[in-house]
């Protein structure tokens, strides 16, 4: 009796993994599409910079007041739509600006293509080779939190190699949170939502895109 | 950028950091701790991933 109900309890397992990874990544592939959807429309209506600041003050406020109370219920669907559109279409004054560069739709391929790479790379790494990446939680969160307080001070103290080092610094941390949030979605299904992983995901690949296009961009001006 | 543009951004940038806190704080003293052999084969990974960005900077 006991092998059979270990086998009923891995097979229970093995469909509640399965059906988070497929809801997420379904969920990740469409706000992906949506997002860059409305990037385009905000690139072609050239809205001004300070649209991307406000479109991100806007996704903050919903990521932490109102998806945390959505993330259970249908509405959370709505919520992720609404965060990945204002995230996509704060994008179009930065992406406006990279492709009014020289060669600024090459940097803009580029980032794109690198950001899909790294993406399905570490992706693929973590659900084929089934470790546990989890550790490294500690490391993602507080190594994000230093980049903030930098990039605090890089506003009013702007210094070349410090946006270099904070743009490597944030490639780096979310391509360890890319492990990490896979990793947690193959050991931890139970205790998951994929509304609230599809949020997490796309925020690693939003800031590991602006991040590559801006080393992009800075090794260019070299 | 502005300076009312550098106000705005530092606000946001000092709300997030707030708003990280708790959850840093959590996984910090929660979190599970990774054997040498575990950091060794993340740090290969991710650098993997700094060779990678080199290529892509040195092919711009």
């Amino acid at each position: 009796m006991i092998p059979q109900t270990a086998t009923t309890t891995t097979a229970l397992r093995d469909v509640t993994v399965g059906k988070l990874l497929r809801n997420t990544y379904w969920l990740l592939s469409m706000t992906l599409l949506w997002s860059a959807a409305l990037a385009a429309l905000s690139t072609a209506l050239k809205m001004p910079p300070v649209t991307h600041l406000v479109a991100l003050g806007a996704a903050f406020v919903l990521i932490w007041f109102v998806l945390p109370r959505t993330a259970r219920s249908a509405a959370g669907l709505w919520t992720v739509f609404a965060i990945t559109g204002l995230l996509g279409f704060g994008l179009g004054p930065v992406l406006s600006a990279y492709l009014a560069l020289p060669n600024g739709p090459t940097i803009v391929a580029m980032a794109l293509g690198g950001t899909a790479v790294i993406f399905l790379g570490l992706s693929a790494y973590a659900i084929a080779s089934g470790r546990d990446f989890s550790f490294l939680g500690g490391f993602v969160m507080v190594g994000f939190l230093v980049v903030l307080g930098a990039a605090l001070v890089a506003l009013f103290l702007p210094v070349p190699l410090l946006t270099v080092a904070i743009s490597a610094a944030v490639v780096l941390l979310m391509s360890a949170a890319i492990l990490f949030q896979t990793s947690l979605m193959l050991h931890h299904a139970e205790h998951l939502n994929y509304i609230e992983m599809t949020v997490s995901l796309y925020l690693a690949i939003f800031n590991l895109f602006i991040s590559l296009l801006q080393l992009l961009g800075l090794a260019r001006d070299e | 950028m502005s300076l009312w543009m550098k106000i705005g951004a530092a606000l946001l940038l000092g709300a997030m950091v707030v708003a990280m806190l708790p959850a840093a704080r959590h996984w910090l003293e929660h979190g599970p701790r990774g054997s040498a052999a575990e950091w060794l084969n993340a740090a290969f990974v991710l650098g993997l991933v700094v060779l990678f960005v080199l290529l892509l900077m040195l092919a711009v």
